[in-house]
């Protein structure tokens, strides 16, 4: 599915909690969305939403938000506390996500996720329960760096809607901190705004410098301006192989301004017609060897289609077989048709497909 | 190099984990029961490892030596691959390891022992088993999913399969590269059975499809230098890539390649035209979605692997055939890789 830019589009920021998201809450002006369940917030740029903690939540309400506004939004951020699976990264240091993993009782999801950040280099294991001790980081410290519960749930309603998703987190608490549910709960309550805090100047910073903003491909504007054109009528299928050849043709190099278009536009056929033939011409121009093969089959086959015998052949030249449609309605036509099958070599047909191209 | 080396727990002791962990001291090392219990278990992306390359250290279990697909190598004679490494440092773009093991991470296999003793038993049963082929040679192919020489500084096999094969002058044993990685090759003595084969490509395209890896004038440097010391080369120009300069840019590698080798020196050139199971080619896509290798025209072919169409790919084999003949290498010795044979034009002439 195409998403096309627009000034409409919205960054969806995802917490857990509120306590986390407070200083995004003080930095914009948000209205509460009426929505099927609370926690859904519009600003000017953004959509915020409360997905509540653990996976099973998050997955939920990303996914009822991502059918309802997918339209409307743009990307998927996940920001939150998480906390560290390796020595080295201490309590409030700021990591953006690459890839989210998932662990659910005792098995690991196969399925990874990986973020649109090009530039980090964390990995984040989501947990479907609550990771209390040191020995329960140390198996999950195998695969991942940071641990959480609830990217891997975004991250996956993100993928179904194709959207990109990107994640930040602030390391709440270090490898070898054991601790009970209860104190870790008091702990991030009590922390919470700064974290928040540090989240939001992150993001700020991440925007800022964020030099993926979306821009057409040259090869757009070439796809945009035959598709737009009333001379040519492409069907659905005919537009995705256009699509895909103008593609093909820009990786190779070929300046899509070079090509001679409009000698299709004057062509006296229907707008479907022209369609047709300017993809076989777009389609040459790609692939000069499918055309040289396609030529020098029809050579080989000239004795057959002089006699007005329709042959037709495997569009992939894979298949040694040749299909022949003839008619005959008199004596005349069938003398024809014996004389062009005499003259006709299968066996030069065949070379052809061999690999001897003229 | 390496983010984490995860080392099984009873190997940590082993010579050659030692000289690792001595060689990455900035590596963080992670003691595992298996590596079966890491690796794989979850789907790391391939591009990752770009950015973050583990090591994996551990024992081959089960089936040690694999028989080899038709049409792997010289034609008639007995193929067959074993496995002592997953993965690579190199990022060819077509590289079917994108779409194999679901993790870019490498694993070296360090029971070089119980390999070699399973290559042993392998061929004493091939030649219980054919008495009439005592003429033929049985080939062992090393680098399989991996490459046989980039990393040998760190695994030492090299030691291992020459005193091997030196006791087993009835087999080959092809060790394929593309690294100019010769040092730890050049210490042992050259066996006539122990061939050291480089995959080549013209330089503009190894440029652009074989990341990573060593530019063609170094290759050629290496295949140099290992045949003035006596080591036998093969030479496979293999996945050939169509494009608008195909037929000058194998004309100058195979000018090139002689310039560096003698033809009636090269033991085989073996010439397979890119190819892709429907997995790979769906990697290819999402991986290098703005590479010109798969701009031209792909079908299924006969054994539903993804190709050129079948003019396509003969004719470009044999322009390739011709101009090695033309330049004196003998047709016996240039063969096609996992092409249907039948088809070969040349042979049929």
């Amino acid at each position: 599915m195409n998403r096309e830019m627009s000034k409409d589009m919205k960054i969806l920021l995802t917490f857990a909690h509120r306590g986390e998201a407070q200083s995004f809450f003080e930095q914009f002006t948000w209205k509460p969305v009426d929505f099927f369940f609370d926690g859904l917030f519009v600003s000017d740029e953004y959509f915020l939403l409360i997905t509540g903690e653990g996976p099973h939540n998050a997955s939920e309400k990303t996914i009822a938000v991502l059918s309802k506004l997918n339209q409307n939004i743009s990307e998927v951020y996940n920001l939150g506390i998480a906390g560290s699976l390796n020595a080295k990264l201490k309590r409030n240091d700021l990591v953006w996500i690459r890839t989210a993993y998932a662990h659910h009782a005792e098995k690991l999801e196969f399925k990874s996720f990986t973020t649109a950040n090009a530039n980090a280099t964390h990995d984040c294991m989501s947990a479907y329960n609550r990771i209390l001790t040191t020995e329960e980081r140390r198996k999950l410290s195998l695969f991942a760096n940071v641990v959480d519960r609830e990217l891997w749930a975004v991250a996956s309603g993100a993928h179904l809607f194709k959207l990109p998703v990107l994640a930040l987190k602030i390391i709440s608490d270090d490898m070898e901190m054991a601790a009970t549910s209860e104190d870790i709960c008091k702990f991030v309550k009590n922390e919470a705004p700064a974290f928040s805090k540090a989240l939001l100047e992150e993001f700020k910073a991440h925007q800022k410098t964020d030099a993926k903003k979306p821009h057409l491909p040259k090869s757009e504007n070439a796809k945009n301006s035959i598709l737009d054109d009333a001379d040519f009528y492409f069907t659905t299928s005919q537009e995705r192989k256009l699509n895909s050849t103008i593609d093909s043709l820009r990786k190779l190099g070929v300046d899509t301004k070079s090509l001679d278009i409009e000698q299709f536009r004057t062509l006296e056929l229907s707008p479907k017609d022209r369609s047709r033939q300017l993809l076989q011409y777009l389609n040459d121009e790609l692939n000069p060897m499918a055309k040289k093969i396609r030529s020098s089959l029809l050579k080989k086959l000239t004795p057959l289609s002089d006699a007005a015998i329709i042959p037709s052949f495997d569009a992939d030249f894979e298949a040694d077989w040749l299909n022949l449609n003839m008619r005959i309605q008199s004596s005349r036509d069938l003398e024809r048709i014996k004389n062009a099958l005499k003259i006709f070599s299968y066996e030069d047909y065949k070379k052809v497909l061999n690999g001897e191209i003229e | 190099m390496f983010e984490v080396i995860y080392v099984e727990k009873h190997l940590h002791n082993h010579p050659t984990v030692q000289n690792i962990k001595k060689r990455f001291p900035e590596s963080e090392i992670k003691t595992i029961d298996k590596i079966e219990d890491v690796f794989g278990r979850v789907k790391k992306p391939y591009l990752q490892k770009r950015t973050n390359l583990n090591l994996f250290l551990g024992e081959k279990k089960g089936q040690l030596v694999k028989l080899a697909p038709p049409a792997y190598g010289l034609d008639g004679e007995p193929h067959y691959y074993f496995v002592h490494a997953y993965n690579c440092i190199y990022e060819c773009n077509y590289c079917y390891l994108q779409g194999y093991f679901h993790s870019p991470d490498i694993v070296l296999y360090i029971n070089h022992e119980e390999i070699a003793e399973e290559i042993k038993r392998t061929a004493a049963e091939f030649s219980t088993a054919h008495p009439d082929n005592q003429n033929k040679k049985i080939w062992f192919h090393a680098g399989e999913y991996s490459d046989s020489l980039a990393l040998t500084h760190l695994s030492g096999e090299l030691a291992h399969y020459f005193k091997l094969f030196k006791d087993l002058p009835h087999c080959n044993l092809e060790l394929r590269t593309k690294s100019v990685n010769i040092k730890e090759l050049m210490k042992e003595n050259p066996l006539q059975n122990v061939i050291t084969s480089f995959s080549l490509s013209p330089a503009h395209r190894a440029k652009l499809n074989d990341l990573k890896t060593p530019p063609l004038k170094n290759r050629l440097s290496a295949i140099n230098e290992l045949h003035q010391l006596g080591f036998p080369i093969g030479i496979h120009f293999d996945p050939i890539i169509y494009d608008h300069q195909f037929i000058e840019s194998y004309e100058e590698l195979c000018d090139q390649l002689l310039q560096n080798i003698p033809a009636e020196s090269i033991r085989y050139i073996s010439l397979g035209v890119v190819r892709f199971t429907k997995e790979v080619f769906q990697k290819v896509q999402k991986n290098y979605p703005d590479s010109d290798l798969l701009a031209q025209e792909f079908v299924r072919s006969f054994d539903n692997k993804i190709r050129y169409s079948r003019p396509m790919r003969l004719w470009m084999l044999a322009k390739i055939k011709q101009q090695l003949v033309d330049r004196g290498v003998p047709t016996d010795r240039i063969y096609l890789c996992m092409e249907d044979t039948d088809l070969d034009p040349m042979e049929k002439e």
